[in-house]
């Protein structure tokens, strides 16, 4: 071998370190481990400082789900405990595989929020859809973020979410008031986040923890006119993409001097992982911006003496609103009119309130965002206790009568819900009607003054994006003054939304 | 440029940088046509266009007979390929006394039986990257061969800047019985290229390679000899079989090692018997060297060259031929690692494809047609195959959760049941053969990974859809893979 191409020499290893620089070592570590732990607390504090107050109070309530409420938590903390317990691990890591088990895993966890059966989503009066799909928006979340690795370090903290099914539903919300969809859905952010921050040392982690948190944030704040599916990967697309953009920046703004001096190339602000971004955008666009088709049924069941017909290019049939005469001849003094609305557009009534709501959101693919008071007085139910029983509507079908009264205000609101499916092969096409009745006397009053604060308005704004637009709903809300009366309006309502439907379960 | 103990050439700077030169450029310059520098060719993209414009065009205007049509071709390109792996699986099996036609057995007797003065000089290609930790390894498999060491050439091939592996060799006893060869750094960083060098200098008739931590059965050389001395003179290849030491490490080892074990064992007899080319393992392939050089050695750029050189072995209408002798490896137990290789091996495919499809028609003269078939349903049919399963199964899963009209108005009647046998018939034979397989080959212990393979190609198309990804992106990346991630004993 020619003297001149010989390899240079490998470096000798370093002697053992003195037992002092290795005490010093291991002080520093934990003093660094230490900062990001309280970073972390701090940073889940701050931002959910609203969630800990409700979570506290939902514990406190005398509710078999109670000790539901400390599931998510616990996932938070196991997550951290899996953290500290880092074995050494390999550093091989991927981004194209950590790209692709995300976008798998958020096409399944779609799959099975659009998808899933009612008879399996509506079990036991919760709504399940979530069971699986919340843990695996999670996992893809963080194998989003940081890579699979570290995700599978976490599993155990995402297989514990799976406890919380109860947590995001209608029954257990109700009962519940903290505990809804929204709630959950913002610890996930607040766990992507705690995790963020002490997976990655130093600003680095808490840019991206920042980031996921703020773009959860902000999404919730906006309405979307996206549908569900389209919304849902958006939000994880634009959380990935912000994140690794702050990430890489602050690499580049560190390195720059030291690259200057060293002339050597940063790496690139954005990264390969980037183009994924257009085309999932652009599909979600395509999906959500496609034509929608109104449902036949519905349609045949249209009123047909409707009044103050508006018309729609989207939907012509479904137009207006209409008083139904069973409804109205059911109980004549207590349901003063029933309506129904149209689809994919908002309400058209500009003379009465809109004390009745029908939201029609099937098969219309998640582009309706009907915005009323209703969802107002949702939140306000919300935080009321309500009493709960079991009412029987028609043959074979029973909902359950939830009535609030408001301490506040001379209220009293009932609400009936229940569920059923469709017939017919496409059993997807199950409804969840609520008939929701206020006896307030004014005769132009709208429904009770929504409460605005952190958590309920993230948590709405959050269900409507990722939950509500794919659940096919309808809602009533009519004026009532008690139980039976809202009885019999639920009643009235689902004889007539199940007469071309007895074949349904 | 090297470091020899008496054996081989060493070059001079002229001779390396010839030799360099000839290992990149050999067979791309000699036939272009052949080589893997170019995934797409000009004429291959304008094809590709062409074919993605009229399907474009007859998905918008019939979208629905569009979509009909483009699933049951890829429903009978599936049905075809798991039928063609049952068929060759089958006519693999045997008992002992009944051995496949498509294995060529050297007893211990015969193969120590020659004597050492009639053994012939043989080459050993070492090929190694960043590979410092698992050198200690290497000596131990590779300097247990038994073989007269005068006869044997074996060259431990280095990037010349991989420091730490080089100074890890230099301090080990491999120097003993091998030569460190240093190649010079340059593009494409990849194995076939360090193995092209290699041959420049070597001076054996038959050469074969072994990765770093490679264990073969002592006895493979002369086991090759002696089979080479048998074949029909068209044999000019022989690949040993390869299996894992740390099968029961984990569940993704089991997986491996079933897959191994099935491939290894029953589809490569399989494709041998029918005559069909072998795509060739990534070590234990021993070569007539003569040969090999009339081929311009590998190619440089493919990043499964072993698999590209079967083919084109065939093409030369040269055979090969499975030698029952085995060498052990590491099966990587780690996910990340795993879905790294495997891109890199259906990445390969895809090229391999690529390439030899060019020219179909010739292909076509040059392979026959159960080679052409093997070709397709092998090399083209696997990387599609594993991305098909997950969509087909996300499909499935749509379907019973929600019964989506979509996917009703695109699977018609017959189209479903076709479907249907796919997942249950297809699935089932699969796991079956590799039940069966297991049987055969007494590893009982691996029966129960066998059941839940199909959550071992979930994992499969996480590789495949890199690959798929890395072939637009970086075709003739090498993504290396770790090894010596176990600690567990070689088995006996």
């Amino acid at each position: 071998m020619p003297d001149d191409t010989a390899a240079p020499s490998p470096r000798v290893a370093p002697a053992e370190e003195p037992a002092r620089r290795q005490a010093v070592r291991f002080v520093r570590g934990h003093a660094e481990l230490g900062l990001r732990l309280v970073a972390a607390v701090i940073l889940v504090a701050v931002a959910g400082r609203t969630l800990f107050a409700e979570w506290t109070a939902a514990l406190a309530v005398s509710s078999p789900y109670r000790a539901l409420g400390t599931v998510v938590p616990a996932a938070v903390g196991v997550a951290a405990w899996r953290q500290l317990c880092r074995p050494d691990e390999l550093a091989v890591n991927d981004r194209h595989v950590d790209a692709i088990t995300s976008i798998g895993t958020v096409a399944v966890a779609v799959a099975l929020t659009s998808q899933l059966s009612p008879r399996l989503r509506d079990l036991a009066g919760a709504a399940r859809l979530d069971v699986l799909s919340g843990p695996l928006l999670l996992f893809a979340l963080l194998c989003a973020l940081f890579g699979t690795r570290p995700t599978w370090r976490h599993r155990h903290a995402i297989v514990l979410t799976f406890l919380a099914w109860p947590l995001p539903y209608n029954l257990g919300a109700s009962i519940i008031p903290a505990a809804n969809f929204g709630w959950w859905i913002l610890s996930v952010i607040l766990t992507v986040a705690t995790v963020s921050v002490m997976d990655a040392p130093g600003r680095r982690g808490a840019l991206g923890g920042a980031a996921g948190l703020l773009v959860g944030l902000t999404i919730a704040q906006v309405r979307n006119p996206l549908g569900g599916p389209a919304a849902l990967i958006a939000s994880l697309v634009t959380t990935v993409i912000l994140a690794r953009l702050l990430r890489v920046s602050w690499l580049r703004l560190r390195e720059r001097p030291r690259a200057i001096f060293a002339r050597r190339s940063l790496p690139p602000v954005v990264d390969e992982s980037v183009w994924i971004a257009p085309l999932l955008v652009a599909a979600s666009l395509v999906a959500a911006l496609a034509p929608a088709t109104p449902n036949p049924q519905l349609i045949q069941r249209a009123p047909a003496g409707s009044v103050g017909a508006t018309g729609s290019p989207a939907c012509p049939s479904l137009t207006g609103w209409a008083p139904t005469g069973s409804a109205r001849s059911g109980q004549p003094n207590e349901v003063d009119s029933l309506a129904v609305l149209g689809c994919r557009y908002r309400n058209t009534m500009t003379s009465d309130p809109p004390f009745m709501e029908v939201r029609l959101s099937d098969p219309v693919p998640t582009s309706t965002l009907v915005q009323f008071p209703w969802e107002s007085t949702n939140q306000v139910i919300g935080t009321q206790q309500p009493t709960v029983q079991r009412v029987a509507l028609i043959a074979g079908v029973t909902g359950w009568g939830l009535v609030f009264d408001d301490a506040s205000r001379p209220l009293t609101t009932v609400v009936v819900t229940w569920d059923w499916a469709m017939p017919g092969s496409h059993h997807s096409l199950a409804r969840r009607v609520s008939v929701i009745m206020n006896d307030d006397p004014r005769p132009d009053s709208p429904f009770p003054t929504p409460r605005f604060h952190l958590a309920s308005t993230l948590a709405r704004r959050l269900q409507q994006v990722l939950r509500t637009n794919l659940t096919r709903s309808v809602r009533y809300q009519v004026k009532a003054k008690n139980l039976p009366a809202a009885v019999a309006a639920a009643q009235a309502a689902a004889v007539q939304l199940a007469a071309p439907a007895s074949a349904a379960p | 440029m090297t470091s020899a103990d008496g054996h081989g050439q060493v070059p001079t700077d002229e001779q390396a940088a010839r030799w360099l030169d000839e290992s990149i450029e050999g067979l791309r310059r000699e036939r272009p046509e052949l080589s893997a520098s170019v995934v797409l060719t000009r004429r291959q993209q304008v094809t590709l266009a062409i074919l993605l414009a009229a399907l474009g065009a007859l998905g918008a205007r019939w979208p629905q007979a569009t979509v009909v049509v483009a699933l049951a071709m890829l429903n009978l390109v599936y049905a075809a390929a798991v039928g063609y792996r049952v068929k060759l699986a089958r006519s693999s099996f045997h008992s002992v006394e009944d051995r496949s036609p498509g294995v060529l057995h050297v007893s211990d007797e015969d193969a120590m039986a020659i004597d050492d003065a009639d053994l012939p000089a043989y080459s050993v290609l070492l090929p190694a990257y960043d590979e410092s930790d698992i050198i200690a390894q290497l000596v131990r498999g590779v300097g247990a061969i038994d073989y007269p060491r005068d006869r044997l050439d074996v060259q431990l091939l280095l990037e010349a800047d991989d420091y730490t592996t080089i100074a890890s060799a230099e301090s080990s006893d491999i120097t003993s019985f091998a030569r460190i060869v240093l190649v010079p750094p340059a593009e494409p960083r990849t194995k076939p290229k360090a193995c092209n060098y290699g041959l420049q200098g070597a001076t054996g008739r038959f050469v074969t390679i072994y990765d770093a931590e490679d264990r073969p059965e002592p006895l493979q050389l002369r086991r090759a000899v002696v089979a080479f001395s048998r074949a029909d003179p068209e044999v000019a290849c022989l690949q040993g079989r390869l299996s894992y030491h740390n099968a029961t490490q984990n569940l993704l080892t089991r997986w491996f090692a079933i897959e191994y074990d099935v491939w290894f064992a029953y589809l490569l007899p399989g494709l041998a018997a029918v005559g069909a080319p072998l795509p060739l393992g990534g070590t234990s392939n021993h070569l007539k060297i003569d040969v090999l050089r009339r081929l311009h050695g590998w190619d440089a750029f493919n990043v499964t060259e072993d698999a590209d050189l079967g083919i084109r072995l065939a093409r030369y209408g040269y055979r090969s031929a499975v030698l029952d002798s085995s060498t052990s490896e590491d099966a990587t137990s780690d996910l990340v690692n795993w879905a790294r290789q495997r891109s890199r091996w259906n990445k390969g495919y895809l090229q391999t494809a690529l390439i030899h499809l060019r020219r179909p028609w010739r292909l076509y003269r040059d392979l026959g047609p159960a080679g052409m078939l093997a070709f397709l349903l092998i090399i083209l049919g696997t990387p599609i195959t594993s991305l098909l399963n997950p969509v087909a199964w996300l499909m499935t899963l749509y379907w019973w959760m929600g019964n989506p009209s979509f996917i009703a108005a695109v699977f018609p009647g017959w189209l479903m049941y076709l479907s249907l046998a796919n997942l249950f018939v297809g699935n089932f034979a699969t796991i079956y053969i590799d039940v069966l397989a297991l049987r055969d080959l007494k590893r009982p212990g691996l029966l129960g990974a066998c059941l839940i393979l199909p959550l071992y190609w979930v994992l499969m198309a996480v590789g495949t859809a890199k690959a798929f990804v890395q072939i637009l992106t970086a075709p003739s990346y090498w993504e290396k893979t770790m090894h010596g991630l176990t600690d567990s004993a070689p088995r006996p």
